[in-house]
């Protein structure tokens, strides 16, 4: 097998030779086990499977645009249950710019059903191709395919050539159905240089490279083609699950980065380089660096006007945050570079999120504050990996402050969160700090733990069969935000929130405090009356009022990827419940004092005089867990929901 | 959830104001000259917008759709702060152009402008203009202010009409237009504003105080010429539109003759092509030119397999057709809310199409976009409403019949048998029917296995539980039910007190409505909701002393019953909701919201038993 044409050959000898042969990956030919198989054995589930996806993707010299890369493709997908039709809709993106953009040809597409035990075939009519116009440089083919239902086998092939050789991109072997055969082949040329980046796998079920003994010519250049195949078989569907970070962290794919460009005159350029060198390189760009120095020279002029001279450092960082953060809008565009020019942005107070943060650490900057950018890769991006020193991996960037030894993570594009609390896209994810000639990672802890406590005053009125009841929320960090959101400074909305999703009404006691003090945790308190059952002369009440947890975030029972809860979570409740007169507690329930590496949880109750004390609580110890803990993650949760809404039982006496 | 709903496309009406959600913004000025000239539309449009804090910053974000062969070209747009200065212009090179297709098509001819004007300092002002012609139209101006939330101050619509192209219009909530007749001409203005309604649970869309106006030409030519004169002239336009698709290729009349091949009965060989037309088609919408209201041919369907609403529709009749059966494409407003239709007012009002076949004894009504409903099931968006049914000569408006509480009937049989540890191993069988079956039936058909198991697991049972198994029983093809198997362990059901135990129910979700004195709204219940448990708690080692008493609630609009019996060691428990259908005025919505919130308080209450 010294060559990809042998190497296909090699396939179809068996399939005519050999008609029990069940796949086939010669485009136009269909097996008869293709076209009458009714389920995919390995995952009698699956509403379609991959048969074979062979990419192919190699450079050709244009006489006037220079190299191009050629991107081919082939598939073949077999339908099995209706929900598959889905597949045979297919969309292809491409660059639209008129004298550079790609082009999209050689679009073909081929179905074969099973009609009256006769395999039948449709082919695409190309008058069938769609094209929508996503933006000025965007447009996307679309096709749906004729004649498909359960049982068919769609073939299609296409090809796109593009300038962008920066895009080879990614190459998905997983998908969300199963994959039987998936096949990348790349064939190098000694111009450009490509790094691989795997991830879900740690190896290739097929990887091979040789270097063709065939001379090509394309003006003064003479070279040779080296060609690299790689191929996974038989990959189940990746089944999504929930609390993951992204998806693409964990199927299967390779994905391609120019590292180097070796130009005609002997010449070359880096594209992979190392950390310190990439954070050199960001400091120089007008993007970024230069955006900086510019906004630092905006800082000079404009700190005078806020008056900070008299405040100390961490009030002044303070301040120039909350100043960014009413001032400018996010247009909730993520990046590390900043789009717009300084001037631009200044002028239209909104931008990306480098535009934003860049800003401000050009005006901490001009303030004298200790402050580096640190960029990352948000949840949605994926993780970064740290062996693949690519400015790519990393899509944002946010400030990070020292004062008197303290450090302090800013984002200044959502104006509902304090100073320096992240929000979740950017908490608890690596960051490299950018210093000239530096690695340097840190962790972008969260500010605070999200928390909230839930305080309830309980008097019982035995005769009437009801409880009046006094509750205290206060929320900090994540689990202040969202109230916050919630609560949008109408008391309506809490009540309506409440009434809705607890059944409690709120009867016009509503007292809020701290929602605009984002510094400040942001609680409220109410009143609400409710019944409780009584029966032959007992009392059973619930001393957290039916407002504890009740559903099991955890809902899965077999779980293969980690748990990010992304932020770390706690919650405390207390309640005071008042004996009522003529009756004794008969029942109180268990004390409970649980400590793992998972979770820790507390209950407890005290009887003073007239009153029981409750005292309970839970927290998550961690915001990242493997998926071994889930099954005891899930019964931990359990035992809180169980033990929180356990009750006291009063007797009469 | 209605996935059915997912599947209609027919032309929207004329629209150009997009619906918000926001109160952060208000139109100050909203000026709309609508001239009918030699055929044409010609539509200049001028919007004053006041961006009143940050979060009205997206409407700011302007849209302006059309389709292709209208002409649209926007005029001045700048922003302004509160004194009338101009802050900035808007320049040509910030308008983006790009293709507006909804999500359930593959593709549409039709086009968006958009551009945004923002600004940081609140309030400001937006002002933007643009004149649109359109070069064949069935509609001059369609504002239905009901769904919107967004205050308009002032707003005129002008439309001036030459005098031999009469209009007619049809308003609500707004003062009768200013008629001016010059030369040859005639100019209506209409003059309104809008106070946004509080959004409330099922607020009654036909009673509604938001203003309403639709102004149409009398006649007009869009494909064929047509006339709103009357329901029955303009379902005759509908025929002609549609005329002569209804050509089959010799390949498809071969295959309905075998088919068809010994079958006598006409009901009988309806159902087998309405299965040929589930089995063999999928939903597919490709909107081209007057697409919007004219069908795909048959041919086209045959060949490609695929069609939309109209297309399938259409097939289905030529299919009929060639079988010798008669049938008649009908227009619907498919949507979860039930719209009156005026029978006065003749005009486009319609976003899907059936097919009506009038049996001798029975008539039946066939949705063609699904691969898995029965024959002749009416679905919950369909349900209880007039449509037009279209013919050569006799067009006219007919009733689809409405959902039963019978129709609608949900049941489930549990049995808990309770653990010691105050879990409980629970066996369920669900038995859909109505809206519920129609999103099960299609869930278990058409969704992938994985997103299925997560929306179970996230939706079918509450609180901490082991899901050890589900699967869906369908019933045969021809019955519109569908059964859910599951098999789980509780792990939180029971406390043992002493002798009392408290017992966790499996409580049905009652809707929420909001308290009555905050109630602005007539109330408007589309269908009928109707639930039967029957629920058995078996408590190992026990006798059951106590039972809870009985529960029975009758009202006009529904009722509740629960029912408790003890019988050694099991608690048999019988409970039944029904909420009906129903239009109900303000000044009863006290009542009503009574009744539901008896039920809300009851259904989440622990059932507490004596034993021994």
């Amino acid at each position: 097998m010294k060559t990809l044409v042998l190497c296909v050959l090699v396939v179809i000898v068996p399939l005519i030779s050999n008609a029990q042969e069940k796949y086939s990956e010669e485009y136009g030919k269909v097996t008869q086990h293709e076209i009458s198989m009714t389920e995919y054995v390995p995952d009698p589930e699956a509403e379609a499977v991959v048969i074979y996806e062979i990419g192919t993707n190699y450079f050709q010299g244009d006489d006037n645009r220079g190299f191009l890369l050629h991107k081919e493709r082939r598939t073949k997908i077999k339908v099995l249950k209706a929900a598959g039709t889905e597949y045979a809709k297919i969309e292809i993106p491409f660059y639209t710019d008129s004298r550079n953009g790609e082009s999209v040809i050689d679009i073909e597409a081929t179905v074969y059903n099973l009609e009256n035990g006769k395999p039948t075939k449709t082919n695409l009519d190309p008058k069938k191709i769609f094209e929508e116009k996503i933006d000025n440089d965007l447009s996307v083919k679309k096709i749906a395919l004729p004649d498909v239902r359960e049982g068919s086998v769609i073939e299609f092939k296409y090809h796109i050539i593009t300038p962008f050789f920066f895009n080879m991109g990614t190459w998905a072997f997983q998908k969300k159905i199963p994959v039987i055969h998936s096949q990348l082949i790349y064939k190098a040329i000694p111009y450009y240089e490509y790094t691989y980046i795997m991830r879900g796998t740690k190896e290739f079920h097929e990887f091979d490279s040789v270097t063709k003994n065939h001379d090509i010519h394309f003006g003064s250049l003479l070279y040779q083609e080296k060609i690299y195949t790689f191929g996974m078989k038989d990959l189940p569907a990746f089944r999504d699950e929930e609390f993951i970070s992204a998806e693409e962290d964990y199927m299967i794919s390779i994905n391609f980065q120019v590292s180097k460009i070796y130009f005609a005159s002997g010449s070359s350029q880096n594209y992979i380089s190392t950390w310190p060198a990439l954070c050199d390189d960001f400091l120089k760009k007008d993007n970024f660096g230069k955006y900086i120095k510019n906004s630092e020279k905006e800082g000079k002029k404009l700190l005078p006007t806020l008056n900070l001279d008299s405040k100390s450092q961490l009030d002044q960082t303070i301040e120039i945050t909350q100043y960014v953060k009413s001032m400018y809008k996010w247009n909730d565009v993520n990046n590390k570079f900043a789009e717009d020019k300084l001037s631009d942005f200044l002028k239209s107070k909104s931008g990306n999120s480098a535009n934003i943060n860049l800003y401000l650490i050009g005006l901490l900057k001009a303030a004298n504050i200790n402050v580096n950018p640190l960029v990352l890769s948000t949840r949605n991006h994926g993780g970064v990996s740290k062996s693949h020193p690519f400015q790519q991996f990393l899509n944002y960037v946010i400030a990070q402050v020292e004062i008197d030894g303290k450090t302090y993570f800013i984002d200044a594009t959502e104006p509902l969160r304090y100073f320096d609390e992240l929000p979740t896209r950017c908490t608890n994810v690596e960051a490299l700090v950018v210093k000239p000639k530096n690695e340097e990672w840190v962790i972008t802890t969260q500010k605070e733990v999200a928390r909230t406590s839930k305080a309830f005053k309980v008097k019982i009125n035995p005769d009437q069969q009801t409880l009046d009841i006094n509750i205290k929320y206060t929320l900090s960090g994540q689990d202040a935000y969202q109230f916050r959101n919630i609560y949008e400074g109408k008391d309506d909305n809490l009540v309506n929130y409440f009434k809705k999703n607890n059944n409690v009404n709120i009867e016009d006691s509503l007292i809020t405090n701290d929602y605009k003090e984002l510094n400040k945790p942001f609680s409220f308190s109410f009143q609400s009356s409710t019944g409780f059952e009584k029966a032959s002369d007992k009392l059973f009440i619930s001393p957290f009022c039916n407002l504890s947890v009740s559903e099991n975030i955890f809902k899965q029972e077999t779980r293969t990827l980690p748990i990010d809860l992304i932020y770390l979570r706690n919650a405390d409740y207390t309640s005071e419940v008042e004996i009522p007169k003529g009756y004794k507690v008969e029942y109180l329930p268990k004390e409970l004092k649980h400590d793992s590496r998972l979770m820790s949880i507390k209950y407890s109750t005290k009887v003073t005089d007239n009153k029981i004390e409750v005292t309970a609580g839970y927290f998550f110890n961690t915001n990242l867990y493997d998926a071994k803990d889930y099954a005891r993650l899930k019964y931990s949760y359990a035992e809180i929901i169980k033990q929180f809404s356990d009750m006291i039982v009063f007797v009469k006496e | 959830m209605r996935f059915i709903l997912a599947l209609f496309l027919l032309l929207p009406f004329i629209n150009i104001n997009a619906d918000d959600d926001v109160f952060s913004s208000e139109i100050i000025n909203y000026i709309s000259h609508r001239q009918v000239k030699d055929g044409k539309l010609i539509i200049s449009d001028t919007t004053t917008i006041q961006i009143n804090n940050r979060d009205g910053d997206s409407d700011a974000e302007i849209r302006i759709p059309y389709s292709k062969g209208d002409k649209l070209s926007i005029g001045d747009a700048w922003i302004e702060d509160m004194s009338g200065n101009i802050i900035r212009k808007l320049k040509s090179k910030e308008i983006l152009d790009r293709s507006s297709i909804s999500h359930i098509s593959l593709y549409e001819d039709d086009f968006v402008k958009e551009f945004e004007l923002k600004h940081n300092q609140y309030p400001y002002k937006i002002v933007y203009s643009y004149k649109i012609t359109l070069n064949k139209f069935f509609q001059i101006a369609s504002y239905d202010y009901r769904n919107r939330s967004r205050k308009t101050n002032n707003s005129i619509v002008i439309v001036e009409t030459p005098e031999n192209q009469p209009i007619k219009y049809r308003q609500r909530n707004i003062d009768t237009p200013k008629i001016e007749t010059a030369a040859k001409t005639t100019r209506y203005i209409w003059q309104f504003s809008y106070e946004p309604l509080t959004r409330e649970v099922n607020a009654s869309i036909n009673n509604s105080k938001a203003p309403l106006l639709e102004i149409v030409p009398l006649n007009f030519i869009y494909g064929v010429s047509g006339n709103c004169e009357n329901w029955q002239t303009f379902g005759n336009w509908i025929y002609r539109l549609n005329a002569g698709k209804d050509i089959l290729p010799e390949s498809e009349t071969k295959k309905i003759d075998e088919l068809l091949k010994d079958v006598k009965d006409d009901k009988e060989k309806a159902k087998i092509l309405y299965r040929y037309l589930q089995d063999y088609n999928r939903y597919i919408n490709v909107k081209l030119n007057v697409g919007g209201l004219q069908t795909h041919s048959a041919e086209y369907v045959a060949t490609n397999r695929y069609g939309d609403c109209k297309a399938l529709t259409n097939y289905m009749q030529a299919i009929l057709k060639y079988a010798g059966i008669k049938s008649y494409y009908t227009l619907i407003n498919s949507d979860d809310r039930v719209e009156d239709i005026d029978p006065d007012f003749a005009s486009q009002t319609f976003n899907h199409a059936i097919l009506t076949i009038p049996f001798s004894n029975d008539t039946t009504f066939l949705e063609c976009t699904t691969n898995n409903l029965p024959f002749g099931y009416v679905h919950a968006s369909i349900q209880n409403r007039k449509a037009l049914y279209v013919s050569e000569n006799n067009s006219q408006l007919i009733t689809i019949p409405a959902h039963s509480p019978q129709d609608v009937l949900c049941s489930r049989n549990i049995i808990s048998r309770l653990n010691n540890d105050n879990s409980a191993r629970t066996e369920i069988l669900i038995t859909l029917q109505g809206e519920e079956y129609e999103a099960a039936n299609y869930i278990s058909t058409n969704i992938n296995k994985n997103t299925v198991d997560k929306y179970i697991r996230n939706n079918i049972l509450q609180g901490s539980f082991d899901l050890i198994n589900f699967n869906f029983i369908k019933a045969p093809r021809d019955s519109a039910k569908i059964q859910l198997q599951i098999e789980s362990k509780m792990h939180n059901i029971y406390k043992k007190f002493g002798n009392n135990i408290s017992i966790t129910p499996y409580s049905l979700k009652i809707p929420y409505y909001e308290n009555a004195d905050k109630r602005t709204q007539d109330l408007q219940i589309d269908l009928p909701e109707y639930y039967e448990d029957s629920l058995i708690y078996e408590i190992p080692n026990t006798t059951i002393n106590k039972i809870p008493s009985n529960i029975q609630i009758i009202t006009p609009y529904g009722h509740y019953r629960l029912q408790f019996e003890a019988k050694d060691n099991q608690l048999l428990v019988q409970k039944s909701i029904l909420i009906k259908a129903g239009n109900y005025a303000l000044s009863e919505y006290g009542k009503f919201q009574e009744f539901i919130q008896q039920l809300r308080n009851i259904e989440i209450k622990n059932y507490y038993i004596e034993v021994q």
